[in-house]
Order: C-alpha cells, then structure tokens, then sequence
C-alpha cells in the first residue's frame, strides 16, 4: 500500500510540476475583431533562402528610407505590425490578420531571408494595391473596430527580390 | 519486364483452399475412436462460472474457451495422459497434470482460478501470429481490455490507445515509439489489424478509426518492434491488433446512450460560437440544447447462438458539433459477425462492418488569435468516407499438432474531399488472403503461411494503380531448456506496384527468450522490418488550400530498418502484512495496511532502430510543391519503463509509463519531424461499493522539429488529463467522463488545436 501511495504521490507531483498554465496561447490581447483579409498569390520561385514570410502593416509610408534600418524603427515605434508566418512554398494563402482600429497606409507581403539577423535583409514581395493596374502608391486600408475588412489581396511577385531597393523604396509623393 | 502470372496465382489458391477443406472433413470421421474431456472453470474466491477463459491441451493446438456456465468440453483427444492448463486475465493460470483420456469416454475435471492482483492477459495472439504467453513474447506487449476501453466512452478508439506507453496518434496515424511523425497519413510504419486482418486503407495504407466498434472490442494487443518477419510491409515498428468480441452463447442486447458537451476555450479570444454552453445559460427560462456545442452517440448490439452459428449485430449513430469550425461530424456505423462452429475444432467466422462519415475539415486555422476558427474561405469545407471491410477466418484443427487458418479480407475506402478549392475524390480497394498454419512437434512451435494483396486505387488523384504483393513466411519456436526460448523466422516479400516497379524484401527475425524463475522475464529481439511506398505517396496530384503534392515516380524503393529490443518484465507480488483481521473502523491504518497485498508488473525494455530509405514528406522548391521522396537514415533509440500495479484485491489498479526517444536523421544530425522526446502516461482507477474513479494523464514533451513550412510557429508539450465517475448498478451503468480537464491547448501538427475540455455522460446497459 505504501508503495502504491508513493507512487501516486510521486505522479500527482510530477503532474502538477509539469502544469503551466494553458499551453498554447492567442498572440494578441482579447478585443473586437478588427483586422483585414485576403489572398495573396505568389508569383514565381520560392526562394530556398526564405526564412518566412509575413504580411506587414505600416501606419505611413517611410520616408527615403531604404532597407531594414527602416523597419526596425517603424516596429519600435509602433508604427508597424506582422502576420503570423504564412506557410512557405504555396501558390496561394488566404490570410487573416487582426489588427488595431486605425488607418495603414501601406499593407504588403514582406520576405525574411534565412539569416540569424531579425528584420535585417527584409524585402517587399507586393503590396496592396486597390486597382491592381496603378500601382505607383498602395492604398491605404481603414481598419473599423468590429470588422474584418475583406479583398486585401496582394500579389506576392518573387521578381521583387531582385530589385536594387529591396523593401522601403522610395515612394514619389508620399 | 515479364508480367507475373497473377491469375495462375488465384488457381493456385483456390485449389489448396479446397485441399484444406477436404483435409478437414475427412479427419472428422476419426472423432469417433477418441476421447474427450468437460469440465468447468470458476473463479476460486467466489464460486461463480468464469466465462471465456482459454482452456488449453499442452503440446497440442487443442483447446477451448469456456461459455457463460464456465463449461468447456475438448474433443478429438486420442487416449493418453494430458496435461490441461486454463488460464484468464485477471486470473492465475492452474494447470492440471496427468488427465487420463480413453477412447469413446469423457474426462472430467474443473478448474477453480485464483483471481491475481494484476489485471495482465494471460495469452496473446499477436506477437507471433499465434496463441502465446506473454512472457514468452520475444518483443514488448501491451495489451489493452475491452473493459478498460468501454470505461473511457471513447467515440474512436486511437482516442484511448493514447494511454499506452509510447505511444501516440497524429491526426489517427500510431505512433510508436518515435517510428512516425506527421505524415498526412500517407503511410503507417505500424500495422492495424482487426481480429488478425489488415485493416489499412488501399492508397495510403494509413489507418481510419471510425470504422471500428469500440463497443464490441475484446482487447487490444499493442506489440512494439519489428513485425515484418510475420506481417511484412507496415508492421515495421509494430502490429496493433483489435480483438472484437464473439457472440455470445445466450441472447443478449446491449445499448449505450452517450451525450456530452465542450467547454468553453481558456481564452476569449478563441470564442467562436455563440454555441458554447455558458453559464449564462442557466440564467435562463429554457435551456436550448442547440446552444450548446455537444457530442452524442447511440449504440445497439445484439447477440445469440442459434445452433452451431453465433450472431453478433451491433449498429451505432454519432454526432458531433465539435469544438472548433468545421469540426462537426455525423458517423453511422453497422457491424455483422457470425461464427459457426463446424465442429468442436472446426469454426469459420465471417465479419462485416461498414461506416459512413461526413466531417467537418481543414487545414489550418485561421490565426493563432483565432486558432478554433477556419479561414473564411474553408468554412464549410468537408469530407465523406464510406469504409466496407468484410473478413472471413477459417480455422481447423485436422490433428492434435496441426492448427491452421486461412483468412480472406476485402476493405473498401471510399472518399469525397468537398472543398472550397479542391473536389477530389477515391475509390479504393484492399483484398488479402492468407494461408497459416501452426505445427507443434516437441519442444517447437512452427508458424508457416503464405498471403497475396493486392491494393487498387481509382481515383482523381491516383489515377487507375494497382500493386500486387506476395509473401511466404515460417518462424519456429524452440524450446531447448524449461528456461530458454529461442525463436527464429524470415519473411519474403514480393512487392509491385503495376507499370512503375518491383521489389522484394527478406526479413529475418530472432528473438530470445530467459525465464530464470516464475514471474520473471528477459527478452532480446532482433529483426528487419520494411515498408513499401503506397499508392499515395507515389502518384498522389493534389492541391488544398495552397499546398501542391505531386507524384514521385522515382520512388521506388521501400524503407527497411534493422531493429532490436532487449527487455525484461518482472512479476512482483508483495503481502505487506500477515493475515488480514480486524475492521477498516477499528484501526484503519492497519486494516489498510493489511488488506492492500499489492503487485506490480514492471517491463523495462531498450531499444534501438536504424532506417534505411525512409520515406518522407519533403519540400520540393523547383517544383513548389511536396513530394514523397526515400530521404537517407535515421536513427531511433530509447528506453520504456512500464508499470502496471494492482491492491485490494483489483479494486485499486495503477499504470505508469514512461518512454524516452531519441530520434536522429543521420543525415543531418537533426531530431526527427514530429517527434516528442519524453513520453508519460499514468492511470489510476479505485472502484469501490458500486463506485469506480479513474484519473488517466498523458505527456509528450514540445517536439523539436516540424516541416517547416510555418517558420516560427509556437509550440507547446501535451497535457492531457482525464477523469471518469461510473456508477454500476445491476446491468445498467452511468458515466460521467471529463476529457482534458485542464482544458489545456496544444497542436500535435500545426495550426490545429486537439480537443479542448469535454464533459460525456453514458448510460449503458444489458438486457
């Protein structure tokens, strides 16, 4: 009987030792769902490079900035926010992403390069564009408190990478 | 390439299937010069007849299970001297030594058994395709009661097969012992089987639970490494082989009404449904049993004899709203077994057992934030399966020496994706026959036989595939001392996958069995185990929500692995005072103390398996897309400590196990996908009055390594507790059942949350 106490006692202990809390966990606070949703469609070779992909908000448009200097600052400040991982290697993703109520001026598909260095060789794969033929500036989405703001689709080109100002490219007029 | 001459092969079968029957009918005319022994079998402490204990001619095939009064009778005996040995689980074995048999006379005797303090099987099947003790298993043995399962109220059976040491489901795929990872069950490294037929489906050979009756399970005999040797392609980390219930000799009709309800999630923001049972409810004038997300299930069986022919019919209906999006399912299921008995050595048992399935799926949630949602477009995206398995065993005894069964199947996988993106659908087919037979001579054991399947897909994804494979097999148990067991066999395998590519494997096994002194046991095994590609991981085309898999043509050659086991189980069984006196009021501590006499089975085995060729899921960049390809060697070894207790004479019994895995590609250095290091499990159970309480725990700890198509997806270890009120009371029982009771959340493949807290009441009961 002593032995069967024990080692009741000693599973009882080794179970509450092992409890922490709920396991796993929503990333964001409890709120109304505000957000913004989508495809994005991704055009070209998935790069064996790529550590992730996400889509990220900016409240304005960075001003001459050029690389990832930039988008450092902008999370810092608050001024920017990230998607969960979309899943690499897809054609297509249909995407959620819940956001505060406020107005982001720049909504757009970014690509993380395989590298031990967070937020640096980050580039731009596409934006949102609300007519996909004018694509001199993205459009700005509003986020209303309580709605999920539907047909943000962005086209995710992997061309994009190629290109001399890889992700905060200078805007004209912003 | 020259085309085998399959149909020759079916002639070939048909005429040694008529051979074998006209071998069986002639020896029937010999009863007449023989003799036969009766007798009962009862439980020692209390009188009462025991029911289905196995009463075994030791040296011979002969045998019998004893019915509802504890009676058996043996026939077909020639005169001479026996010695008859019954066992049961729960019970001591009792052997009765020199029983004089006459010609055309009747022996009696009776068998009182002493009710023991473990609760182990006494023989299993599963091991070595034969009746065996477990201690004479050459690889570990789990084994898993009817009765343990039914108290559990598991709507699908991997849902409780989760208690046994080492092993775990992903999304229904086994587990074992670190052998499989997430493979979108495109392939099964362990083998299910059903009353010792593959239960597998044609095109990915994986494993679909909800055709199987839970209710109408005898057992569950889990065995750990390798099992090619008998049981060829899949049974390379092990067998699972249910064992369902025979009909039983006088009519009874049993009925279980189930109903239960989900929790709310731990956090807000995981609310999805309005339909959550709330506490507000109560609050109000009329609950509305449609605001609650609720499982419930009905389940009717019916059972007789009539004659020499035995009738099993069970029909069961489950419906699910689930816990999350798209988590609802509807599930009927019918089942059918007959079993007639020939003559006394004689029996054909025939099954059927056909499920329908409409479900609710997706493949990942829509964000962590609202990780029980889908994302918009997949809402309403489901799946129906249809499952048809039809089985027959025949077996026979022509000689005291000679057992031997022929056994045909037919499974049917039937399914429909009704997806927002994707419409594909497949018909599949399994179809197997075997040939076994079993020869005692001395001190051996020989188990022969030979099987032919064939898999056949139709489908959008598949195409039109056949495979075809062919196997002979022998493995002889010798024992050369009364201490020592040595057991060597090989298999041949012939594999061909129609138009693409053939293969042939050979899988050795030997195993090593030392019984220095009663209740102890020390085993080492060693042996090779293959699986070949299925039809899914060689021709699947198909595209969901974003993810391609294309077919690899190339993949041809099946995963082999070296495996061995060094073991030991010991039998402890400990009187911690002298007589038992006194009353529990007058002095507890030492009635306490005086009535526990506990036991303990404690098994401690080390393993070790090297891959050759596994076959992996992995990213192909140039194409964007999966593809199944042979990936290199792997690695897997570990240690697995169980423990299995027993007081009060059964009305207090505990499990424990613990297994560690250590799991390499060998290729890269990395811990294999999907892989938990450390795996516990523990139950305890206390019956008392009419009372029983259970408390089941079960942990794997965070895997280190997924596919990595996520990047930095969170993950967490498993925790999962669950607790059972039953009250028994004459034929009817009520139970209360709560599943994760912490209502902790975890993902075993990502983006998806396993089941959150439940709550199940059943009502079951006999007529």
């Amino acid at each position: 009987m002593r032995q069967t106490i024990l080692l009741s006692l000693a599973c009882l202990i080794l179970h509450l030792s092992c409890y922490k809390g709920h396991g796993l966990s929503p990333t964001a606070e409890e709120g109304n769902a505000s957000g913004i949703q989508g495809r994005i469609t991704f055009v070209g070779t998935w790069p064996d490079s790529t550590k992730e992909v996400r889509v990220a908000v900016l409240k304005r448009y960075p001003q001459g900035m050029t690389d990832a200097d930039s988008i450092l600052s902008f999370v810092i400040e608050n001024l920017a926010a990230y998607s969960d991982t979309i899943p690499r290697y897809v054609d297509a993703y249909d995407y959620t992403f819940n956001l505060e109520p406020d107005v982001y001026a720049w909504v757009l598909v970014v690509w993380f390069p395989d590298i031990p260095l967070y937020f640096f060789g980050v580039k731009e794969l596409g934006a949102y564009y609300q007519n996909p033929e004018q694509t001199d500036l993205p459009t700005p989405v509003n986020v209303v408190r309580g709605i999920i703001t539907p047909g943000i689709d962005i086209t995710a080109d992997f061309a994009n990478l190629d290109r001399e100002i890889p992700f905060f490219k200078r805007r004209e007029g912003s | 390439m020259r085309k085998f001459p399959e149909k020759r092969l079916w002639k070939r079968i048909v005429i040694f299937g008529l051979c074998v029957l006209a071998v069986a009918s002639s020896t029937t005319a010999q009863h007449a010069q023989r003799g036969r022994i009766a007798g009962q079998v009862l439980d020692a402490k209390t009188g009462e007849p025991l029911y289905g204990a196995n009463v075994l001619v030791k040296g011979t095939v002969l045998g019998a299970a004893s019915n509802a009064d504890g009676g058996f009778v043996i026939t077909n005996l020639p005169a001479g001297t026996y010695d008859i040995l019954a066992s049961m689980m729960g019970y001591k074995k009792q052997e009765k030594q020199g029983i004089r048999v006459s010609a055309g006379r009747e022996s009696t005797i009776t068998f009182r058994l002493e009710p023991t303090v473990v609760q182990g099987p006494a023989l299993v099947v599963t091991a070595s395709k034969r009746q065996q003790n477990i201690e004479d298993a050459p690889t570990s043995v789990d084994v898993m009661s009817g009765m343990e399962i039914r108290a559990r109220n598991v709507i699908s059976l991997d849902e409780v097969l989760q208690n046994t040491a080492g092993l775990g489901i992903i999304k229904g795929q086994i587990d074992l012992r670190g052998s499989s990872g997430f493979n979108w069950a495109a392939g099964s490294r362990v083998l299910l089987m059903v009353d010792g037929h593959p239960y597998i489906s044609g095109d990915t050979g994986g494993i679909n639970w909800d055709g199987i009756p839970v209710e109408e399970v005898e057992r569950v005999e889990v065995v750990k490494g390798a099992g090619s040797a008998l049981y060829g392609s899949n049974a390379m980390a092990g067998m699972v082989n249910i064992i369902t219930r025979d009909p039983t000799d006088r009519p009874e009709t049993q009925f279980k009404l189930s109903w239960g309800f989900y929790d709310e999630p731990s956090y807000p923001q995981w609310r999805w449904s309005d339909r959550f049972l709330t506490y507000r409810l109560f609050n109000q004038k009329k609950m509305d049993f449609k605001d609650i997300l609720s499982t419930g299930g009905i389940d009717l069986s019916h059972s007789r004899r009539i004659g020499r022919v035995g009738i099993l019919v069970t029909a069961g209906r489950k419906k699910s709203s689930g816990y999350q999006e798209n988590g609802d399912y509807s599930r009927w299921n019918l089942m059918g077994k007959m079993k007639i008995q020939c003559s006394p050595l004689t029996s054909l048992t025939i099954t059927g057992n056909w499920a329908l399935n409409k479900r609710g799926d997706f493949l990942q949630w829509a964000s962590q934030d609202r990780a029980l949602e889908v994302p918009p477009e997949a809402l309403g995206d489901w799946v129906r399966s249809e499952k048809t398995n039809i089985y027959a065993t025949f077996q026979s005894a022509p000689s005291q020496r000679l057992i031997y069964t022929l056994k045909a199947n037919a499974y049917r996988y039937d399914w429909e994706n009704h997806f927002h993106d994707n419409q594909d659908y497949a018909i599949t087919d399994r179809i197997g026959f075997e040939a076994q037979g079993v020869y005692l001579w001395k001190t051996h054991s020989l188990t022969f036989g030979s099987e032919v399947t064939t898999h056949h897909a139709n489908s959008l994804i598949y195409g039109n595939q056949d495979t075809w494979d062919y196997a002979v097999y022998a493995e002889n148990e010798f024992k050369f001392s009364p201490l020592w067991t040595l057991t060597l066999g090989t298999r041949y395998d012939y594999h061909r996958i129609v138009g693409i590519s053939q293969d042939q494997q050979i899988s050795p096994r030997m195993g090593l069995v030392y019984r220095p002194w009663e209740g102890t046991s020390l085993r080492f095994s060693a042996g090779h185990g293959f699986r070949a590609p299925s039809i899914a991981e060689v021709f699947a085309s198909i595209s969901i929500s974003g993810f391609r898999v294309v077919p690899n043509l190339d993949l041809k050659e099946a995963e082999r692995a070296w495996s061995v086991e060094l073991g030991m189980r010991q039998t402890l069984d400990l009187r911690l005072g002298r007589e038992a006196s006194g009353t529990f009021l007058r002095n507890p501590m030492k009635w306490v103390f005086e009535h526990a006499n506990p036991s303990f089975i404690i098994d401690i085995a080390g393993f070790w398996s090297r891959y050759r060729n596994m076959i992996d899921v992995d990213i192909n960049p140039e194409l964007l897309a999966f593809q199944f390809v042979n990936l290199g060697k792997a690695r897997n070894q570990g240690l697995e400590i169980r423990l299995m207790g027993s007081a009060y004479d059964q009305h207090l019994s505990t499990t424990f196990g613990y297994t560690l895995i250590d799991p390499e590609d060998l290729n890269t250095g990395e811990t294999l996908n999907y892989r938990s290091r450390h795996r516990f499990n523990a139950g305890i159970q206390l019956k008392f009055w009419r009372l029983t309480l259970g408390w089941d725990y079960r942990y794997a700890s965070r895997m280190e390594n997924v596919v990595n198509v996520y990047g930095s997806d969170e993950r967490v270890p498993m925790h999962v507790m669950d607790g059972r009120i039953i009250f028994d009371w004459s034929r009817i029982q009520i139970s209360l059942e709560g599943k994760n009771l912490r209502n902790y959340h975890y993902t075993l493949r990502q983006r998806f949350v396993e089941p959150i807290r439940q709550y199940i009441v059943t009502l079951r009961g006999t007529i």
